[in-house]
């Protein structure tokens, strides 16, 4: 139990996106749909757990001076590299995903787990950190497209993001109530200020707790 | 300095490593990938000529920068795919133009338009517009979604002069045909109203022949009254006809118009204009509807003639 406790705190509070406020623009750029957000999800929990052992592997030999260039060169490698296996291999998810894998590149989460992380820990350890951060930040994104696309549309959908067959498709009210301008950037930015003023208020109550269990 | 060049060496060996791991996966995955590509525009361009069976890669010059790719479906027609500046964003679209000059096909790629207006160019209701017409006919735009309904115009434009030049066709039409306009008549506004009161249509010339005099009337419209943008604007010139034995109006046309172009010239068409002949000059109770969104050139069209129907 406690464990799991645990477990969610760090997913909320540690939280790349509303807690540390990392990645920001991607997550207000594609969370329109929840098929978005589970594609950019994934693409970054691969791209972050390969670059965070990546970089731990190279920890000891990477000199302090450039270790920035270094870092992103090994990232910008290894997301080409994905992005062409993925267009050569499963074109289906290419079509899906193909917009948002050169976005990884400049995903500030990957850069900074591997500056703050990955660079200063073990490779086991720096997998572990990349495949949490890398979940917290698919909860994210999947909380906010799930917000934008029902008040935007008023339908709830996903597809296989593997083969674009459609897995559910429920529609929840008539199309007069829905509020268009969550699909755009607007309502972006307001759902993305309404979650993280959520995740400070239960770090605040969080820490008043913690400070009366110390007294 | 030996510090520097260790450090010039690392990023350097880093570098190389990394471009040779980018060139090994690249070598391995470009053929795959151009089949891969191949296969999906020839979904696409199945739609447009499904009865042809051999598609091929068209290699093109284009002053415009605006097709990307020219197709030939062999002996079908020719398929363009456009890439054209929208409103917000790129919009990418395919259009078929048959080997006896018709446009076949008309299918947008990808659009990030505002929906509900730019958005409507992907819709049926633009797409009905383009479809049947021939490489030299002008294409409509879209009232209301002129930003990117011209764009996707100005796309079709380039793919239809790429074509007339292959074909050797020439293109004497018009390049961009106006916006279909739909007048919708609004309130009704009598003649005599307050409204029209001020400031008040001014006669500049009277003729007469037997029982129909015309006046020539000078009134202020929207670009007089209201916009800041026009230097030097000028009223609205009016052709008022009276038949002075029947006591009613016979026509009202415009001479000269200088409202706003697409807006104002709502209220020079017929739907407008044909509601005051038969009015009777001796009542004061008459009225017109306006047009709506035309308000302003409207009105100056009734002061013009209640100009004319008083200076008698």
């Amino acid at each position: 139990m406690n464990k799991m406790k645990k477990f969610f705190r760090s997913l909320v509070l540690d939280n790349p996106v509303f807690g540390l406020f990392l990645g920001t623009c991607s997550t207000l750029a594609i969370t329109t749909n929840l098929n978005n957000a589970f594609g950019m999800g994934v693409s970054v929990i691969v791209i972050l757990t390969l670059s965070n052992v990546l970089i731990s592997a190279i920890r000891k030999i990477t000199p302090d001076e450039i270790r920035i260039p270094v870092y992103i060169v090994v990232i910008a490698t290894l997301v080409k590299s994905v992005e062409l296996l993925i267009k050569a291999y499963t074109p289906e998810l290419d079509t899906a995903l193909g917009v948002f894998i050169p976005l990884i590149v400049v995903n500030c989460i990957i850069l900074g787990r591997a500056e703050a992380y990955a660079s200063k820990n073990g490779i086991l350890a720096s997998a572990k950190d990349g495949i949490m951060m890398g979940l917290a930040y698919t909860l994210s994104l999947t909380v906010m497209s799930l917000i934008r696309q029902i008040v935007a549309t008023g339908t709830l959908s996903l597809s296989n993001p593997f083969n674009n067959v459609v897995l559910f498709n429920i529609s929840l009210f008539a199309k007069e109530f829905t509020i268009s301008m969550f699909s755009q950037p607007v309502g972006a930015f307001l759902t993305f200020a309404l979650l993280a003023a959520a995740v400070a208020a239960y770090r605040i109550s969080v820490e008043d707790k913690a400070k009366k269990e110390a007294k | 300095m030996k510090k520097a060049l260790y450090l010039a060496a690392f990023l350097a060996i880093v570098s190389g490593l990394a471009g040779g791991i980018l060139a090994g996966v690249y070598q391995l995955t470009a053929p795959i990938i151009s089949e891969q590509a191949t296969i999906a525009v020839k979904a696409n361009l199945q739609k447009i000529f499904p009865t042809a069976t051999e598609y091929k890669v068209v290699t093109f010059t284009d002053d415009t920068k605006l097709i990307t790719d020219v197709y030939e479906a062999v002996g079908a027609g020719y398929a363009y795919k456009v890439t054209v500046t929208g409103y917000k964003d790129v919009i990418t679209f395919i259009v078929g133009i048959s080997n006896d000059a018709k446009i076949v096909g008309f299918d947008v790629l990808s659009i990030n338009d505002t929906p509900g207006i730019g958005q409507r160019v992907g819709t049926e209701e633009f797409s009905k517009g383009v479809i049947g017409k021939g490489s030299t006919d002008a294409i409509s735009t879209l009232s209301g979604a002129t930003i990117s309904s011209t764009a996707v115009v100005k796309g079709i434009n380039a793919a239809k002069a790429h074509f007339n030049a292959l074909k050797k066709i020439t293109d004497t039409g018009s390049s961009t045909a106006d916006p279909v306009v739909t007048v919708t008549l609004g309130s009704a506004i009598k003649l005599f109203d307050t409204i029209t009161t001020t400031p008040v249509g001014e006669v500049t010339n009277k003729v007469v022949e037997g029982d129909i005099t015309t006046y020539t009337v000078s009134s202020k419209g929207y670009a007089v009254l209201e916009s800041e943008h026009d230097s030097n604007p000028k009223p609205n010139i009016i052709i008022v006809k009276i038949d002075t034995v029947k006591k009613q109006i016979v026509s009202v046309t415009f001479s000269e118009f200088h409202d706003t172009k697409n807006v104002g010239d709502k209220a020079n068409t017929d739907t407008f204009l044909k509601q005051y002949a038969g009015l009777s000059t001796a009542d004061t109770a008459i009225s017109v509807d306006t047009v709506s969104g035309a308000t302003f050139t409207s009105v100056s069209v009734n002061r013009a003639v209640r100009a004319a129907i008083e200076s008698k």
